[in-house]
């Protein structure tokens, strides 16, 4: 049985081992890449979100493998995600791809679970092992990443992190075996901690919030993280991929309950999407002292849009710069990057004891340039 | 009479749901009721102004009723609909229609205050709904649950956009829409009247009886948003009665919704059929000279399709 899933930042490290180990064939697509996003855009509805063209192109990718099987995740309040599994697949059928469709609803572990045991012979004891290593695989990629956020503005030559960063997924994705993958965790932490580091500096600090494809998907930000890291700043995306997919079961819930009450005066209801925890968490990066908060949303997307709004009055409440940005297919980096680097100058600005890197930035005016 | 506090009603979205039927509930209750009125130049043109880009043009027209409103009245009001069973399931409303109050009272300043009634009609009946606002008001129950059987009274009675009788020409349409894109006159850019005008027939979603409805959904298409169930389910209807030579999907730019329930309805209800369909996008910079070529167009393929 092969079986193939679409992309969201790291999330197929954990989710590849959980089926690998419950015995499918697992096809990971390519990292999203222009190619296939255009691929996606073309199939998928107009007015759709950038999130939904996006992970159409995967499948398609997918599909161009080969698989039996293709996954998705449903459940939301009311944003449109909740669809998307059902006409993704209604489309690839249409377009005469032949497949099965596994669609995992919210809540429904163990409807789940039926779904999967009626395909493949399953054990207890395969079951529990595929859980915990995933379990363990998705911990590790969380620390990894929340590492590299902390060492990444600090880093003395450049792009080091970057590298350790993905040696250390790499060598996640590789193991399998359980106590391995506890020994592992030492080693990582011990590359980070062997990267040289000036810790003089005094980074700005910026939180990262809105929908969550957005944020952790590096192909769809133009590696905002990354960047930002690297041109000296300490930026906090307000999830990671381990607290939203272990979400159902707890993992990060405590903050995120904490969040939505702050967020509660200014929206009552959860519209589906992360428009609460934006709001929440601009109120939380203020009181935090954070610099700054950028929002990035999918142009048209419902429940972002209304955040928006309301997230504008926040800002001015609260006295907390924002830079909100809508982003879609025809986004190009150029244009993404000088916005915020012009954020960046009026945060310097703000804060004079705050030291900017020495500027780096001949990567964009190089492509300019040619 | 002059001693009433003025309530304004923005004559968008939620108002076209149950036309006159808020008018009357504040009426029992003792205000004086202000509703703005249809769609007009300077409205759609201060919408468009006081909000923000992206949202669908409905919810930016909503801005520039209230914008009309808020010199001339004491307290808006705002209802929130939450969600709703349908099909024995909770439904949702769409997040711009949960966010709606929020939504206006950041993007417009100096407002008078805004009084929302939060429709959670899932947990609690409409009348539960209404005893929230009352006693936020100061208002005795007793008066509350008068005014509210009025109001559903109202509705039940008049129904005003229900059954549009037909005219006996030869072609009819389907047409499937919001109301509050489709019966407001400027935003639509008076499509109705034009179809009328070219001949042909028409029933809206509107027009048919909720119960109806819902039985015709399918798994498929069973769609969690309560408005949009009302489209889809009436496509079927339409599609099943075989009454219709042409479908049109009434959609504004920038709707959520409608981008989920136009590929429904072209991927699922429609498919196989041979009916001529037709998605007409209402936007800001819709010309009635463009609109209506369209529409001509459409309606000349319906006819020969018939012959």
């Amino acid at each position: 049985m092969r079986i193939g899933f679409p992309h969201m930042g790291n999330f197929y490290i954990a989710f590849e081992a959980l089926l690998k180990n419950l015995g499918f064939e697992v096809v990971v697509p390519p990292r999203p890449t222009k190619r296939s996003i255009e691929m996606g855009v073309k199939e998928s509805p107009e007015f759709g979100c950038f999130p939904m063209k996006a992970t159409l192109g995967d499948l398609i990718l997918v599909l161009e493998k080969g698989v039996d099987i293709l996954c998705w995740f449903e459940g939301a309040w009311s944003c449109r995600f909740g669809y998307y599994g059902r006409l993704h697949h209604q489309i690839l059928q249409d377009k005469g791809y032949r497949f099965e469709s596994m669609i995992f609803d919210a809540g429904g572990a163990f409807k789940a679970l039926k779904s999967v045991k009626r395909r493949i012979n399953l054990s207890l004891l395969r079951l529990g092992k595929a859980i915990r290593v995933a379990w363990y695989k998705s911990r590790l990629v969380h620390l990894t990443e929340t590492l590299a956020l902390r060492s990444r503005p600090y880093e003395i030559s450049q792009k080091e992190t970057t590298m350790v960063t993905n040696k250390a997924l790499n060598m996640i994705r590789e193991t399998d075996e359980p106590r391995r993958l506890n020994r592992l965790e030492h080693e990582i932490i011990s590359s980070f901690h062997s990267i040289p580091k000036d810790r003089e500096r005094r980074p700005l600090k910026i939180w990262l919030v809105g929908e969550i494809y957005m944020v952790l998907e590096p192909e769809a930000n133009f590696h905002l993280i990354e960047y930002l890291g690297e041109h000296g700043v300490l930026v906090t995306p307000f999830t990671t991929i381990h607290n939203w997919t272990f979400r159902s079961i707890g993992a990060g819930k405590r903050e995120e309950e904490r969040v939505r009450r702050l967020a509660l005066p200014y929206l009552p209801y959860p519209l589906g999407g992360e428009e609460q925890l934006s709001l929440g968490y601009t109120i939380l990066a203020k009181r935090l002292g954070y610099d700054g908060v950028i929002h990035l949303r999918p142009f048209t997307c419902m429940t972002e849009t209304v955040a928006h709004s309301i997230l504008h009055k926040i800002s001015k409440e609260y006295g907390i710069p924002l830079l909100s940005l809508s982003l879609d297919e025809h986004t190009e980096d150029v244009g993404f990057f000088t916005r915020i680097e012009a954020f960046l100058d009026l945060l310097y600005h703000n804060h004079k004891k705050k030291t900017p890197l020495p500027h780096k930035g001949s990567d964009l005016r190089g492509s300019l340039l040619g | 009479m002059g001693g009433y506090l003025k309530v304004g009603i923005p004559r968008g979205l939620f108002w076209y749901y149950m036309p006159g039927g808020y008018d009357t509930f504040w009426e029992a209750v003792g205000f004086e009721v202000i509703t703005s009125p249809p769609t007009n130049r300077w409205i759609f043109e201060e919408g468009i102004r006081s909000s923000q880009d992206e949202l669908c043009l409905p919810v930016k027209v909503f801005h520039g009723h209230i914008a009309f409103l808020k010199d001339k009245v004491d307290i808006i009001f705002i209802p929130r609909v939450v969600d709703a069973m349908k099909g024995g399931k909770r439904r949702f409303g769409c997040p711009k229609f949960i966010g709606l109050p929020e939504l206006i009272k950041s993007s417009i300043s100096s407002l008078p205050p805004i009084i929302s009634v939060d429709l959670t009609l899932a947990k609690d009946g409409i009348e539960r709904c209404f005893l929230k606002l009352g006693s936020l008001l100061g208002i005795k129950a007793k008066v509350i649950k008068k005014a509210v059987r009025e109001m559903l009274n109202l509705e039940r009675k008049t129904r005003p956009f229900r059954y549009s009788p037909d005219k006996g020409y030869p072609v009819k349409i389907g047409i499937v829409g919001h109301p509050y894109l489709i019966y407001d006159p400027y935003l639509s850019g008076g499509f109705l009247d034009k179809l009328s005008s070219l001949k042909i027939d028409y029933i809206t979603s509107s027009e048919l009886p909720n119960k109806l409805i819902e039985e015709r959904i399918e798994i498929a298409t069973d769609l969690y948003w309560i408005y949009e169930r009302e489209l889809i389910g009436a496509a079927y209807l339409f599609v099943q009665q075989g009454e219709i030579d042409g479908l049109i999907h009434c959609v504004s730019f920038g709707c959520g919704p409608g981008s989920i329930v136009m590929e429904m309805l072209q991927r699922r209800v429609i498919k196989g059929k041979k009916l001529p369909f037709f998605t007409l996008v209402m936007d800001e910079n819709i010309g009635e000279a463009g609109l209506l070529t369209r529409l001509e167009a459409f309606c000349d393929m319906v006819r020969v399709n018939k012959r």
